[in-house]
């Protein structure tokens, strides 16, 4: 019942961080992903980078941040918590989501480096 | 006028209604399930002309009322609104070309369609179109446009995204047209609900709850028209589609095959837990519910508090816990509901109680609160479910007051076998 790694985590960004993406609780298939980062790293700064590769900022939802690309695909941040939701438009056919959601763990990793 | 102007809110009961009319919401779980067990009660031919009747009653209420308030008068005004109301409901995009003797519609996203073949398309066949709501729909807008009787207009849905085909069709033909009954509108709901009142940890209830109407007053379909929120497909829909649905499945059981009551009252039973595992769980599981109230903590009196708050922020109606003792028995009470206005409208006073969606939720909210390991992030698969609602504990439920047969209230008795 424990969400199952989908990818092998990648290196560390920085000195003290890990992510791996992993499958969202979800039973639309493949189309949530998730990852989970400290609370205390700075989250402006990511919000901040991740507007400067593109995504667009959605209103938020209480705590949580929303970001956008162009086709869809949106990045949920909770700074609360550390929680991170890939979310693949549900246009994206089923065997190209979970590409589609390492596009966009990546692009958070490099909006993590300092 | 904006859609989003139509929208009109009975706070205190947590009711909601478009342009008078009143419309909740629920996932793509609850909604293909709620059909397939009007199937599984009536087959499959009759079933899909039940729902398409009544997806074709509900929403002439919903647009006369949208016209009128809107004083949209011409079928072009008229055609190119109702397709907005539809996909802002998140039911998705249709086009319709038809005159006052029919026509055709085409769509190439809808919900029901998109959603069984997202949810099932991968293994199982499906020959039946899915899309009787689109349909009642596409004959009530055709009716409406050009100022027609009910039942002018018959749909008929001939390609369907659900059947493997590219994009769902409807062919719009002449009926035989009937008097239409009065709509189920506000007026008529503030008839049988009483005052609210509070119930256990009603606070943190109302509060949430109040959070929870305010994020919904924001969805909207999206440039498909669908909805993608909380992990599944949301819907804005109409009780008089449920509810007809229902009523009329249970009623013509009553009328050819009495002793076949009892199961037909449990399979609507189980729509409404089918509604707290899918679309409960899936909020509470999602970020959108860590933003704004927080993790998971999977203490049965958080989680009942929560599940309570879900269902008024959904438009359910003012639901409160009565009582609650873990592992024994909850007492959830309804001073509104979406069920009795309909059924009191429509039939008069019940002999029997008749709530069953909230009988369903209110057994599946003690099992949600007191069994799943919500910390351990579960998986909410159909394996899941089986095994929830078959395994110990077990729990009875009772329905011992019910608005739909005059009492003052509805009652749900929640007690361990």
């Amino acid at each position: 019942m424990t969400a199952m790694p989908a990818t092998p985590a990648l290196p560390e960004p920085g000195p003290r961080l890990s992510c791996a993406l992993t499958r969202e609780i979800t039973c639309i298939r493949s189309l949530a992903w998730r990852t989970d980062l400290p609370a205390a790293i700075d989250w402006p700064r990511l919000a901040a980078a991740l507007e400067a590769a593109g995504l667009v900022r959605r209103p938020p939802v209480g705590a949580m941040q929303r970001f956008a690309t162009t086709r869809g695909d949106e990045l949920s941040l909770i700074p609360t918590t550390g929680r991170v939701q890939f979310r693949v438009h549900y246009t994206v056919p089923e065997h190209e989501r979970r590409f589609a959601a390492e596009r966009l763990f990546r692009l958070l990793y490099h909006a993590l480096r300092p | 006028m904006p859609i989003e102007d139509l929208r009109e809110l009975l706070a205190e009961q947590s009711l909601t209604f478009l342009a008078g009319i009143p419309y909740v919401y629920h996932c793509h779980h609850y909604n293909l399930f709620h059909d397939q067990t009007i199937d599984d009660a009536l087959g499959e031919t009759e079933g899909a002309r039940v729902r398409t009747t009544a997806a074709h009653t509900a929403f002439r209420e919903l647009l006369g009322a949208v016209f009128a308030a809107t004083g949209a008068t011409t079928p072009a005004e008229r055609i190119s609104l109702a397709a907005e109301v539809f996909a802002w409901m998140g039911h998705g995009r249709i086009s319709l070309d038809v005159s006052s003797t029919g026509g055709r519609a085409r769509a190439p996203s809808l919900h029901y369609g998109f959603a069984w073949r997202e949810k099932y398309g991968a293994r199982v066949k499906r020959d039946e179109p899915s899309d009787a709501v689109a349909a009642g729909f596409a004959a009530a807008t055709a009716e409406l446009a050009f100022d027609l009787a009910a039942d002018a207009i018959t749909a008929t849905e001939t390609r369907c995204l659900a059947t493997r085909d590219p994009e769902c069709e409807f062919a719009l033909t002449p009926g035989k047209g009937h008097l239409s009954r009065p709509p189920i509108d506000e007026a008529t709901v503030r008839r049988y609900v009483i005052p609210a009142i509070h119930g256990v940890d009603e606070d943190r209830v109302a509060a949430i709850a109040a959070g929870l109407l305010e994020f919904m007053r924001a969805v909207q379909g999206d440039e498909r028209g669908l909805v993608a929120a909380f992990n599944v497909f949301v819907t804005a829909h109409l009780p008089g589609y449920y509810n007809e649905t229902v009523y009329e499945a249970v009623h013509h059981v009553e009328r050819t095959a009495p002793a076949g009551v009892a199961a037909v009252e449990a399979l609507m039973r189980e729509a409404g837990q089918v509604c707290v595992f899918n679309t409960f769980g899936n909020v509470l599981l999602s970020p959108e519910w860590e933003g704004l109230v927080g993790p998971l903590s999977g203490v049965p009196t958080d989680m009942m508090a929560f599940c309570t708050a879900i269902a008024r922020g959904l438009g359910f109606g003012h639901w409160l816990i009565h009582e609650y003792e873990p592992r024994k028995r909850l007492v959830i009470q309804a001073t509104s509901n979406y069920e009795a206005p309909f059924y009191r409208a429509r039939y008069g006073v019940a002999k029997k109680p008749r709530s069953y969606f909230v009988q369903g939720a209110s057994l599946a909210m003690m099992l949600l609160s007191e069994t799943v390991p919500w910390t351990d992030r579960p998986q909410l698969t159909n394996a899941y479910y089986i095994d929830l609602f078959r395994s110990k504990p077990r729990y009875r439920v009772e329905q011992t007051r019910c608005t739909t047969r005059g009492d003052h209230l509805s009652e749900y008795v929640v007690e361990a076998l």
